[in-house]
C-alpha cells in the first residue's frame, strides 16, 4: 500500500507493515521531550503511579529535560517546582538535562543537541514539538499525563493516524519574505482549523532551497493550523545534520524516509511562494494573516525576536542585518532572545550582540519568556508589541487587553526601527 | 454518561490561553490555578459556574498549547462535559488521558445562551436545551475514548502494556 512519510514513520515505529490514516497505534518513542512548565507534573504523575510498582523511568538516555519557558527561574512557584523536577532528574539518572548555562528553548535545544533524526518518534510535553518534523521525522505535542505515560513505557498510546495533507510551494520566496511568511500566508489561506487532526508535509522547490533553520520555523507553526505534525522529507541538508550534530549513546539510528508517488492526500495545495510578501498576523489569531502593507504604520510599544519559532542563529542574522548602523525608535522597546547559549554566545562572538547593543536592543539570555507573558517583556494594558513567536492569543504576552502581531525577524527588526510596523522590503 | 447543568457558551477558535493564562502556569498551588479558568474571555466565570455545568464552544474548541492544565481547571471548576462542532487534537487528548471532562461533538449549531440548562444523554447521544425546548445529535465517543473509558484511564492503560511487555 502506498503510504506518506508520516504513515511510514508511525508504521515502523509501531512494529507495523503498514497503517492507515484513522488506525490506532502506540508508537516507540525516539526522544520524549519536557520542560520547566509540564516536566513537575509529569514527575509528580510518574512518582504517584508508576514508581513503586515500575521504579525507574523506561530509558534514562531517551529523556530530554529543557527548563525554558520561566528560566531562569522569575518567581517562587517556578523555582519551587523547578526544585521538584531536578529531584526527579537525578533520581532517574536523566542523562539529557540542559539546565542554566547550557540551555535553550527546548524545540532548538533538539536540533541543537542532535536529537531531530530523521525516522524518529519525538513527543514533547509542549505544541510546539512539531517543529522537529523538519528533520523527516514525526514529532507532535501531549499533556502531562500522557507525558508520564511515556516516560513510563516508552511508547506513546493510542495516537490515531492522521490523514496527510500536501502543501506545494513552488519557486522561490522573494527578497524580504522568510520561511516564517511563508507558514503564516499558509495559515491564512487554510485557517485556524484548516489542518484539523491532520499531518502537514510541506514540499517544493522552495522549501528546498531553505535551510533546516528555516524549514524548522514552518513545522512550529502547523500546529497553529491544528495539524497533528508538519514534517518535511530529509534530503542532503538533513544528512548533513546527522553526520556533523553531537552524538547521543543509547538513541535508535536515524532513517529515512519518503512519501510514495502515489500516497493518498486529503487535500493538495499549491502556493507560488515567488508571490509571498511579508505578512502579519493579527485579531489574536496566528491564521488571520495578512500582507504587511495592510498594517503598515501601526504603531508599537514593544518588539520581540526570539522563541522556538523565530529566535534560531539564521533569525539573529536577519536581525542583525536590518539593525546595523540603525537605532530603536524611541518610544519602542526591542527585545532580543537567543533561543539557545550556544546562539548567545555565537552572536557575542561574530559581532551580533555588538550590533544590536548599539540598536539600542535589550538582550537576555536564552528564555521563552514574553513569547507566553512568562517574564522578560510582559505587555501592559493596551500596549501592542510586534513578535517573531507563534502566538498571538488574547492575553498571550500579557495583559488580556494588549494586542500582539505576528512577523517575521526581518518585519519585527524594521518595525522597531520605525516604531510602527513597517515593511522590510523598503529596507533592501 | 448523563449530565444535567447551565451552558457556558464561548465562540469559535477558544484557545488555551484564554481557559487559562500561561502565567498561570507558574503556580504550583492547582486550587489556585483554577480561580483563573476562562479569565481571559470571561472574568464571571468562576462567580457562576456550578458542578455539573456545560461548556458549548464553537469550532477548534481548546487550540494551542499542550497545556493539561486547561481541561483541568475547567474539570476543577465543576465542568463535566464540553460540546463543539471540532476540538484542537491535543486538547481534546488531555481531556480523555488525564479523565477531566468529556470532549463531546454536536456538528449542528447549538442554540443556547450562557444560563441555558442543558441536558446530554451519551448514551442516547442526545442533547437538549431544556430552555429553548431544542435538541440535537451528540456524536458517539470514539475508538480510543471507549477505550480509555474501559481501562480507567491512559495510566492505567499504560501501566497493562508495561506488564504485558515484561
Amino acid at each position: 500500500m502506498a503510504m506518506t512519510i508520516t504513515e511510514k514513520i508511525l508504521a515502523y515505529n509501531s512494529g507495523l507493515e503498514e497503517v492507515k490514516p484513522g488506525d490506532l497505534v502506540s508508537p516507540e518513542v525516539s526522544v520524549f521531550l519536557t520542560h520547566d512548565v509540564l516536566g513537575p507534573d509529569v514527575a509528580d504523575i510518574f512518582n504517584r503511579d508508576f514508581k513503586e510498582e515500575f521504579g525507574k523511568v523506561w530509558n534514562n538516555k531517551r529523556i530530554v529535560v529543557t527548563p525554558d519557558h520561566f528560566i531562569p527561574c522569575c518567581d517562587v512557584n517556578v523555582a519551587n517546582r523547578m526544585v521538584r523536577l531536578r529531584k526527579f532528574v537525578k533520581e532517574q539518572n536523566i542523562v539529557n538535562f540542559y539546565p542554566e548555562g547550557i540551555h535553550g528553548v527546548c524545540h532548538e535545544m533538539l536540533a541543537q543537541e542532535g536529537f531531530d533524526l530523521p525516522g524518529y518518534v519525538i513527543v514533547g510535553t509542549d505544541s510546539h514539538t512539531d517543529t522537529g518534523g523538519a528533520h523527516g521525522l514525526f514529532s507532535t505535542g501531549i499533556g502531562t499525563t500522557a507525558g508520564a505515560c511515556v516516560a513510563a513505557s516508552g511508547v506513546y498510546p493510542l495516537l490515531e493516524v492522521p490523514e496527510s495533507m500536501k502543501l506545494t510551494y513552488d519557486n522561490k520566496l522573494p527578497e524580504g519574505s522568510y520561511s516564517k511568511d511563508l507558514i503564516l500566508k499558509t495559515l491564512g489561506e487554510i485557517g485556524a482549523k484548516g489542518a484539523l487532526k491532520k499531518a502537514m508535509e510541506f514540499e517544493g522547490k522552495a522549501i528546498e532551497y531553505l535551510s533546516l533553520d528555516q524549514r524548522r520555523t514552518i513545522c512550529n507553526m502547523a500546529v497553529e493550523g491544528s495539524a497533528i505534525n508538519g514534517i518535511i522529507a530529509p534530503d542532503e541538508k538533513v544528512e548533513y545534520y546527522v553526520a556533523n550534530a553531537p552524538k547521543h549513546k543509547g538513541l535508535p539510528k536515524p532513517k529515512y524516509f519518503k512519501s510514495d508517488k502515489d500516497a493518498n492526500y486529503s487535500k493538495i495545495l499549491e502556493f507560488d511562494a515567488g508571490q509571498i510578501e511579508p505578512q502579519v498576523s493579527v485579531n489574536y489569531l496566528p491564521a488571520d494573516a495578512v500582507p504587511v502593507t495592510k498594517v503598515e504604520g501601526q504603531k508599537v510599544d514593544q518588539a520581540f525576536i526570539g522563541s522556538c519559532t523565530n529566535g534560531k542563529w539564521e533569525d539573529m542574522e536577519t536581525a542583525a542585518d536590518y539593525l546595523e548602523g540603525r537605532k530603536v525608535s524611541k518610544g519602542t522597546r526591542l527585545i532580543i532572545i537567543p533561543a539557545t547559549q550556544k546562539i548567545w554566545y555565537r552572536a557575542l562572538e561574530e559581532g551580533l550582540l555588538d550590533t544590536f547593543y548599539k540598536a539600542g536592543a535589550s538582550v537576555s539570555t536564552p528564555t521563552c519568556g514574553p513569547c507566553l507573558g512568562g517574564h522578560m517583556g510582559v505587555l501592559g494594558k493596551g500596549e501592542r508589541c510586534i513578535s517573531s513567536s507563534n502566538r498571538n492569543f488574547r492575553g498571550r504576552m500579557g495583559d488580556s487587553e494588549s494586542f500582539v502581531y505576528l512577523a517575521s525577524p526581518a518585519t519585527v527588526a524594521v518595525s522597531a526601527v520605525e516604531g510602527k510596523i513597517a515593511d522590510p522590503r523598503r529596507y533592501l | 454518561m448523563k449530565f444535567e447543568g447551565n451552558a457556558h457558551v464561548y465562540g469559535k477558535n477558544t484557545d488555551t490561553d484564554v481557559i487559562i493564562p500561561a502565567a498561570c502556569l507558574k503556580l504550583d498551588d492547582k486550587k489556585e490555578m483554577s480561580k483563573h479558568a476562562m479569565e481571559g474571555i470571561d472574568p464571571q466565570f468562576t462567580k457562576r459556574v456550578r458542578d455539573g455545568d456545560i461548556v458549548i464552544g464553537g469550532e477548534n474548541f481548546g487550540c494551542g498549547s499542550s497545556r493539561e492544565q486547561a481541561p483541568m481547571v475547567l474539570s476543577m471548576k465543576g465542568i463535566g462535559a464540553v460540546v463543539a462542532p471540532s476540538y484542537a487534537s491535543i486538547f481534546k487528548n488531555n481531556s480523555v488521558e488525564g479523565g477531566y471532562l468529556y470532549p463531546l461533538i454536536c456538528k449542528e449549531e447549538i442554540k443556547a445562551s450562557m444560563g441555558d440548562r442543558i441536558r446530554i444523554d451519551t448514551n442516547k447521544h442526545i442533547l437538549e436545551n431544556l430552555t429553548n425546548g431544542s435538541s440535537y445529535e451528540i456524536e458517539p465517543l470514539t475508538e480510543k475514548e471507549e477505550i480509555l473509558l474501559k481501562n480507567k484511564g491512559l495510566i492505567e492503560y499504560t501501566k497493562k502494556l508495561i506488564r504485558e511487555r515484561k
